[in-house]
């Protein structure tokens, strides 16, 4: 059973946050999924998805350095929380379970 | 551009997120600048802002949040949920008496919006005019809506102000012939193409401008279309016969909406009317105003048109003038001249009857949540100390009246659907009421809210001032004055009882006017319509052979349907001679004696056959009215008006007893039978006094007779008493009406006088227990408690006893013959809601009574 709601987007945002490690803010998130899917991503979509998972508990947050190019305001670093990798555990281990469970003449 | 997207981005963003987004499209617009334009960087800036305006970014507003963030308001509807489920006779009490009184008010409202909406449709209803014609001769003044055929061709062409006339003249019933189907069509005028046009009727086939302008062209409706040729398309360009004359369908119209004063089903063109002269009378004319012109305007037009035209004789003492009628208040037009078939009277009741209905059940409410109120003084009381605001347990009990009306206002909208089928065949109204628009789901919206506020807002303001320490310290009672509520079940059975004296006063006249000695017999007569022209006298041979038909007579008047009458010029007893339209009848000298119409005075023209042909009887209103000692002999005169037009006396040769051929709303006018041949109307009517045997079949073989001997005719025939009942048609409806509404009332005013009984014996179930204990009787407790609903109801008959007798006055005073109102009706109302009030507070009077006493009592 599915214990935990994850959406398509927030998966990729969620695993897009451990792959960064500790360096994971709005625009160093943004950069990295761009660069893997190919497609532009907007900040009020990934910046909605952030909070959204961070009020769920699978994201926390904390106030990083202030640079000069955000004009002096600081970053806000995320960072996977225990509950967020149950998340992305439960889903991966779906999938593979259904992967698995594919015959192997559908993939011939 | 930047600036301004901030701005934008600082009004709606949410302020703990502002900074992180904020820096973020920093970020990225310095990355941009770095990389390309400046003017670039900053619409992609700008196009980020409104993309990040999306509610999980944005700050909540704020009426929002006060309404859902709220755990306020999540606490109300719980708690109303839980009072709710927790006193279920109440609840059910409540709901139930709510949603049957607003399934009544909304089928109520569907029956008066229906009525209200009559003509209301047309594109140009405030410039559509119907022409009222007003005659003057002598000191007679007749008004009417029918009038010369010339007065629109004349309107048309005389004055500017009208952009259009049209009229159009009733056909009568004619049977129509296809192939070789007959039947009877029914609706059926003749229109010019004008009226077509001011009435907007919309042409589905045909041309609208030529339709109606050859003769013997018919334009059909759709429905009529689909009845005659199966199908709308196939009508165009079709023969049929009508009446025996060949006539071609030229247009169909889509069928005129029901809500119309004049609903035409077939039309057939004017021009087919042959000779229309200004005495060519019967036609009711239409005017389409042009823009903006009042229509005092074209009154005074038509008083100079009628000047120039010398519509008027002056010498003579006649005079004509015409007015306008606007055509959207035709249909509840209080004024007789305008045949409105709607009733405005009714129309208030009904309204007032559905405002009562829903007050008495928001009474029920407002009572019984505050005789309830102890049980909830101590939550009050607790929240209170916690520190709840007045005003927060004010919302609290409105949220609950709120919910409790909204369930209602559901299940009393399923209930509406679920009974709107019987309704219309009660009231007769092919009204509907799509329950799923969003303008009908917007006004129940709206009922619901007003419900739950008028029926919550007293208990909200009484519950919420109680004051913790005296409630918390305990021994509290009910608050809520009990003067007020008193007042209000007073209030319920009032309009109670006036309802229920009401429906008895309707029945009571119904039953009157059916068994009222009319002055004829009605039994077992049968009447038949005649087609051809001078068939009675084969027809009565042919009959007569028949056993089992013991008379046969003609008339060209059916028996209170309508009237004829003609102008006579006639001598009273000091010999003034005045002119006078008498109603009559001309008919044959079987027709007294079948009729059993008793002869005073003198003799029926019956004994001399054939010699005495200018001779008339008449009855006793009339020779009353012209005040004849000897009336016998006298002589009344028509005709010589005109030059070469010879006057014909008729004397009179019987006086016969009074009696009531017209109907009973009007009183006994003075009448005169005519014999023929002398003068002759025609025989429209064959009426045949029937034996009780072999009904079926005597009917049967006249039928046959009928269509064998006038194959171009229908047969149609009835029983007299059928038709005289079906005249009381309306008022049988408008009783059945009250009936069910006056049932509804008591049941609902009856269902809070239950509630408010139980909590009354629950408060008091220690002292009956004690009571019981020192001896009282069953009876005894039952007086107990009884005793204070009794002097209600008692109060509530004295207060209703006067309004049930001048509402139901008024109502009789549009019969000439009624019922006087008995001080035994208003007994029988007020004693019948009495025994009602007593069987329901009774139940649970006995119930706690027999009760035993050491289970109520050992928790002492």
């Amino acid at each position: 059973m599915i214990e935990y709601k994850l959406g398509h987007f927030e998966e990729i945002v969620l695993l897009t946050v451990c792959v960064l490690y500790e360096n994971a803010y709005g625009i160093s998130i943004k950069d990295e999924i761009e660069s893997r899917i190919g497609k532009g991503v907007s900040v009020g979509a990934l910046q909605s998805a952030l909070r959204r998972m961070e009020e769920k508990g699978y994201l926390e947050s904390m106030e990083g350095e202030e640079t000069p190019e955000r004009g002096g305001r600081r970053k806000r670093y995320f960072t996977i929380t225990t509950h967020g990798k149950n998340a992305l555990k439960e889903t991966k281990d779906l999938r593979m379970e259904l992967w698995d469970s594919i015959p192997n003449v559908v993939f011939n | 551009m930047k600036r301004f997207a901030n701005k934008i981005l600082s009004l709606f963003c949410r302020p703990e997120y502002y900074n992180d987004i904020r820096g973020d499209l920093e970020e990225l617009y310095t990355r941009r600048i770095k990389s390309s334009t400046k003017l670039y960087a900053g619409i992609k800036y700008f196009l980020a802002v409104l993309m990040l305006m999306r509610p999980s970014l944005m700050k909540p507003i704020k009426l929002l949040t006060s309404l859902t963030n709220g755990s306020m308001i999540n606490q109300y509807f719980k708690a109303s949920v839980r009072s709710f489920s927790k006193h279920k006779t109440y609840s059910t009490i409540n709901v139930f008496g709510l949603s049957v009184g607003i399934a009544a008010s909304i089928l109520l409202y569907s029956y008066v919006s229906f009525e209200m909406s009559f003509d209301k449709s047309y594109e140009n209803k405030d410039r559509i005019y119907r022409v009222t014609n007003h005659s003057k001769r002598g000191d007679r003044i007749r008004g009417g809506i029918t009038g010369s055929g010339m007065l629109a061709p004349a309107l048309n062409k005389e004055i500017p102000e009208i952009e259009l006339a049209g009229r159009r003249h009733y056909f009568g019933r004619p049977v129509i012939q296809i192939g070789d189907t007959k039947f009877r069509q029914t609706q059926c005028y003749y229109a010019d193409p004008n009226l077509t046009t001011i009435l907007e009727y919309d042409y589905l086939f045909g041309d609208e401008k030529k339709a109606l302008e050859a003769p013997n062209s018919v334009v059909i409706s759709k429905a009529t279309a689909r009845k005659m040729f199966e199908n709308e398309t196939k009508a165009l360009g079709k023969t049929m016969l009508v009446n025996q004359v060949f006539m071609q369908v030229t247009g169909v119209i889509e069928d005129v909406a029901a809500n119309s004063n004049f609903v035409p089903h077939m039309l057939v063109s004017m021009s087919t009317m042959s000779k229309i002269g200004w005495n060519w009378m019967g036609h009711i004319t239409y005017v389409l105003l042009e823009d903006n012109v009042p229509s005092d305007v074209v009154n005074d037009k038509m008083a100079m048109m009628v000047d120039r035209l010398s519509l008027g004789d002056p010498e003579e003492g006649i005079s004509v003038w015409y007015d306008l009628y606007p055509i959207s208040e035709i249909h509840l037009s209080t004024d007789d001249n305008q045949e409105g078939r709607g009733n405005r009277s009714m129309i208030y009741a009904l309204s007032l009857i559905a405002v009562f209905i829903l007050l008495i059940a928001s009474i029920n409410y407002m009572n019984l949540a505050t005789a309830r109120s102890s049980q909830r003084a101590k939550e009050i009381g607790v929240k209170k100390v916690i520190g709840a605001l007045r005003r927060q347990i004010s919302f609290q009990f409105l949220a609950e009246s709120l919910f409790v009306s909204f369930i209602s206002v559901v299940i009393g909208g399923l209930l509406a659907l679920f009974l709107e089928s019987s309704f219309i065949t009660m009231t007769g109204i092919p009204s509907s009421i799509n329950f799923f628009s969003v303008d009908v789901i917007l006004k129940l919206a709206g009922l619901g809210l007003a419900i739950g506020l008028v029926s919550g807002s007293y208990p909200a303001i009484i519950l919420s001032s109680f004051k913790p320490a005296t409630i918390l310290k305990g021994g509290h009672s009910s608050v809520g004055s009990q003067g007020l509520r008193r007042v209000l079940v007073s209030f319920q059975f009032v309009i109670s009882i006036i309802l229920i004296v009401s429906t008895i006063v309707i029945f009571n006249q119904i039953n009157f006017l059916q068994n009222k000695d009319l002055g004829f017999s009605q039994e077992a007569i049968y009447v038949v319509r005649l087609g051809k022209p001078d068939s009675e006298g084969v027809l009565k041979q042919t009959f007569l052979q028949n056993p089992h038909i013991k008379n046969v007579a003609s008339s060209n008047l059916m028996p209170a349907t309508g009237d004829s009458g003609a102008t006579f010029s006639i001598r009273d007893e000091d010999g003034e001679a005045s002119e006078d339209i008498v109603s009559m009848a001309t008919i044959d000298d079987d027709y007294l004696d079948l009729m059993e119409i008793e002869l005073l005075s003198g003799k029926a023209f019956a004994a001399d056959n054939g010699t005495n042909t200018g001779s008339i009887i008449v009855n006793e209103a009339m020779v009353k009215k012209y005040g004849w000692k000897e009336p016998l002999g006298q002589s009344i005169s028509i005709g010589g008006n005109e030059e070469g037009d010879p006057m014909e006396n008729f004397v009179i040769e019987g006086v016969v007893k009074d009696f009531n051929m017209l109907s009973l709303y009007s009183p006994i006018k003075p009448f005169a039978f005519f014999k023929k041949p002398k003068f002759n109307w025609g025989a429209q009517y064959l009426l045949l006094k029937l034996d009780d045997r072999d009904l079926m079949e005597t009917i049967s073989f006249i039928q046959n007779e009928f269509e064998s001997f006038d194959q171009g005719s229908l047969f149609s025939g009835r029983f007299l008493d059928d038709h005289l009942e079906s005249i009381y048609q309306n008022e049988k409806k408008t009783a059945n009406v009250f009936l069910v509404f006056a049932l509804l009332t008591i049941t609902i005013a009856c269902l809070g006088l239950f509630g408010l009984a139980t909590y009354s014996l629950e408060r008091r179930t220690r002292e009956i227990s004690i009571r019981k204990v020192l001896g009282a009787k069953l009876g005894d407790i039952v007086k107990l408690v009884s005793v204070e609903f009794v002097l209600i109801i008692m109060v509530s008959s004295l207060i209703a006893a006067p309004c049930a007798y001048f509402a139901m006055k008024k109502w009789l005073g549009k019969f000439s013959y009624h019922i006087d109102i008995s001080v035994f009706t208003m007994l029988t109302g007020s004693l019948a809601v009495l025994v009602i009030a007593l069987m329901t507070i009774s139940i649970q009077a006995i119930r706690t009574a027999k009760s035993n006493p050491a289970c109520t009592l050992k928790c002492e």
